[in-house]
């Protein structure tokens, strides 16, 4: 009866409660610091979205997040905690590099090619740990986390000594040909067409887990994996399926800032994408469209807090501090429980005397955390 | 020969100690949360905490004692973040581990920023390091000498705290129910001991820890702060926590193993060989350890958070 009041709630309800109080806390610690809040936020929404050019640096900086944030959306979703998308970022970018770099070929042919390389290369490094995960058990916390640093490494070698280019300062590699460009299509901006895949692969991905066989099995097992046992569905394959395209989609994100940004790879060229994904995902609650949305909003807070740390004296990391304190109170399940359904918000509002009835001891949910 | 000597010399197991020591500190307080089945992936943050109280507390005091009691204390209340959301309200543990690791590291740059106006590091003179130890007569014996005496205090205090942390795990009862509640935390339960009290007793005792860790990596080898500084080793530590089988003294021996390679690559990049493969080996050889030991699920079981994914997935 109240499902839509509920999802209302609990999908859009705590999450804005979680920015407002992020949001008050950081101009707490703004006010402490003897800066002006109302002048930093202005500063900031003027930075995100404040004339064409502020938006599109937001929809240029969402588009790898967003596309993080939906690979890493799909193995949470099969109950993989999947903190590997940046490794498989970095592998599947110097794939699309290798594709730009090494082949000739016509613009419509190259540009693909380098994507699926970069798709091949993500979902292989994600199968290790995948297969580790659906097989033998092994904390994918852990392993992914640790194989990030791997995959860096062997990225770092790669431009480092075999495909350093020679001309420049810095370790980064010789440019990819034209034909494997991303199109932009704001200019001067450098928008490019990178944004419409992710809202591709969003809208895939939403149709792949609502409306498919292997979307519902991804489903449940992330659900309940005894559960999903149980009715017959092959666990450990839908796990490493799951992780195959998380991979795959992280791999898609790196390709998309050699091609689309870059042109070139650089070493360490991500800020840390891959866990930018994962803070997007949680505040998406691993909704694809939802992701879409949050990796937007993620995107203007950083060019925003950039905006920011250039015309006022507020530096710029206040943000991320900011964005930690959003995510603990977003996923803090026992902290705005009564926020989950209305059933629970309707029994907070009657022990708070604001609604009518038996509050207090011996209410309909008083066992009910929060 | 001479490729060899110059490469596999005492000041390579030297480096390879010192390097080894905020990873061996840090590791034997994550064994605490460990054992109470709390997955930590937050003290990556609590090292950093560490670290910039440690220097900030040195600047200002002059004092490296109350440094170390300040890197001790924030570590603590980093700590306590992480518990707060993690044991208390329900995050998921991995999410609040992370939210703690972001929140050190774009907090600990906030404040360096608009406290001392600079960016990116904080060196003073005025910062006093941790003082180092000589031991009398040892210190004079060829090859043992230099290998046992003149290090940082902090490393003699970790090594003695591989023996602490051995006998209070195993040989005193908060020891024990921090290792029951690890093992079943409903058996503890039914005795009439909280189990979510034990698990942030965990938490907080690897805070501390943790906040030493940071402080040997500000104190000890640096005497100054810089952006994230950890740089993984919280990680690292975790790893050796699975490397080392879960118990002191296998941490310790993985620390050690973790720190040698580090040193040797260090030493290879010196020489202008690649240092990238050498840098992996900790990484490789743990993620290949851990599929094997999970493969004969010894440990499975006590690492895995219950509940942990299960919150994270779509409702």
């Amino acid at each position: 009866m109240h499902k839509y009041l509920d999802a209302f709630l609990r999908n859009i309800v705590r999450p804005l409660l979680a920015v407002l109080v992020a949001l008050v806390i950081g101009a707490l610690v703004i006010l402490l610091s003897h800066q002006n809040p109302w002048e930093a936020y202005n500063k900031m929404l003027f930075g995100a979205f404040g004339n064409f050019n502020r938006i599109a640096e937001t929809l240029e900086r969402s588009i790898p997040v967003i596309l993080a944030a939906l690979g890493t959306a799909v193995a949470f979703t099969s109950g993989v905690f999947n903190a590997g998308v940046e490794g498989s970022l970095y592998l599947g970018a110097f794939a699309s590099f290798l594709v730009g770099y090494e082949l000739t070929l016509p613009a419509i042919i190259h540009i693909p090619l380098a994507l699926l390389g970069a798709m091949l290369v993500g979902a292989a490094w994600a199968f290790i740990p995948g297969w580790a995960k659906a097989y033998y058990k092994a904390d994918e916390t852990v392993t992914t986390i640790l194989l990030n640093y791997v995959a860096v490494l062997i990225t770092s070698y790669l431009v480092a000594i075999p495909f350093k280019d020679l001309t420049a300062g810095t370790q980064q590699t010789p440019a990819i040909h034209p034909s494997a460009y991303l199109p932009r299509f704001l200019p001067p901006s450098r928008v490019h067409i990178g944004l419409f895949i992710a809202i591709g692969v969003a809208i895939f991905l939403y149709w792949l887990l609502r409306r498919t066989t292997l979307g519902y099995n991804i489903r449940i097992v992330g659900m309940n994996g005894s559960f999903a046992e149980y009715v017959g569905v092959d666990v450990p394959r839908t796990m490493i399926k799951a992780m195959l395209m998380s991979g795959a989609i992280g791999g898609l994100a790196g390709a998309c800032q050699v091609m689309g940004i870059l042109r070139r790879f650089v070493d360490g060229f991500s800020p840390g994408y891959g866990f930018e994904g994962i803070m997007v995902a949680l505040l998406a609650r691993n909704h694809p469209l939802g992701i879409i949305l949050a990796g937007l909003f993620y995107g203007a807070l950083q060019t925003g807090a950039a905006y920011m740390d250039r015309t006022t004296a507020v530096p710029k990391e206040l943000l991320n501090s900011m964005v930690a304190v959003i995510i603990f109170f977003v996923t803090a399940e026992g902290l705005f429980a009564f926020l989950e359904s209305s059933e629970a918000l309707r029994e907070k509002l009657r022990r708070w005397h604001i609604l009518k009835g038996h509050g207090g001891k011996g209410g309909l949910n008083n066992g009910f955390p929060g | 020969m001479d490729f060899l000597a110059s490469v596999f010399n005492l000041s390579l197991l030297v480096a390879g100690i010192r390097i080894a020591i905020p990873i061996l500190l840090a590791g034997l307080g994550g064994l605490f949360t460990m054992q109470a089945n709390i997955l930590n992936i937050g003290m990556e943050g609590m090292m950093l905490f560490g670290a910039w109280a440690g220097v900030v507390v040195s600047y200002l005091t002059g004092s490296v004692w109350l440094a170390l009691t300040a890197a001790v204390a924030v570590g603590l209340l980093a700590a306590m973040i992480f518990g707060l959301f993690g044991v208390r309200y329900k995050c998921n543990i991995i999410v609040a581990g992370m939210g703690l690791n972001l929140f050190g590291a774009a907090f600990t740059m906030y404040l360096l920023r608009s406290i001392f106006h600079t960016r990116g590091s904080l060196s003073d003179p005025r910062i006093s390091g941790v003082p180092t130890l000589n031991i009398p007569v040892i210190e004079g014996i060829p090859i043992i000498g230099p290998l046992l005496s003149g290090h940082s205090i902090l490393v003699y205090v970790a090594f003695l705290l591989v023996l602490g942390v051995h006998y209070f795990l195993y040989r005193t009862p908060t020891g024990l129910r921090i290792r029951a509640v690890g093992e079943h935390a409903e058996a503890v339960k039914s005795v009439g001991v909280d189990p979510g009290r034990i698990q942030f007793l965990a938490v907080l005792i690897s805070g501390a820890f943790s906040g030493l860790a940071g402080a040997y990596l500000s104190l000890a080898q640096l005497r100054l702060f810089v952006e994230n500084m950890v740089a993984g080793r919280g990680f690292i530590a975790l790893a050796a926590i699975y490397f080392g089988g879960g118990t002191p003294v296998g941490t310790m021996v993985a620390a050690l193993i973790f720190g040698l390679a580090e040193a040797l690559s260090l030493r290879l990049q010196t020489l202008g060989y690649p240092s990238q493969f050498m840098l992996m080996i900790p990484y490789v050889v743990t993620v290949t350890i851990l599929i094997i030991v999970s493969r004969l699920a010894n440990m499975p079981r006590r690492l895995k958070v219950p509940g942990a994914v299960e919150e994270v997935s779509m409702k």
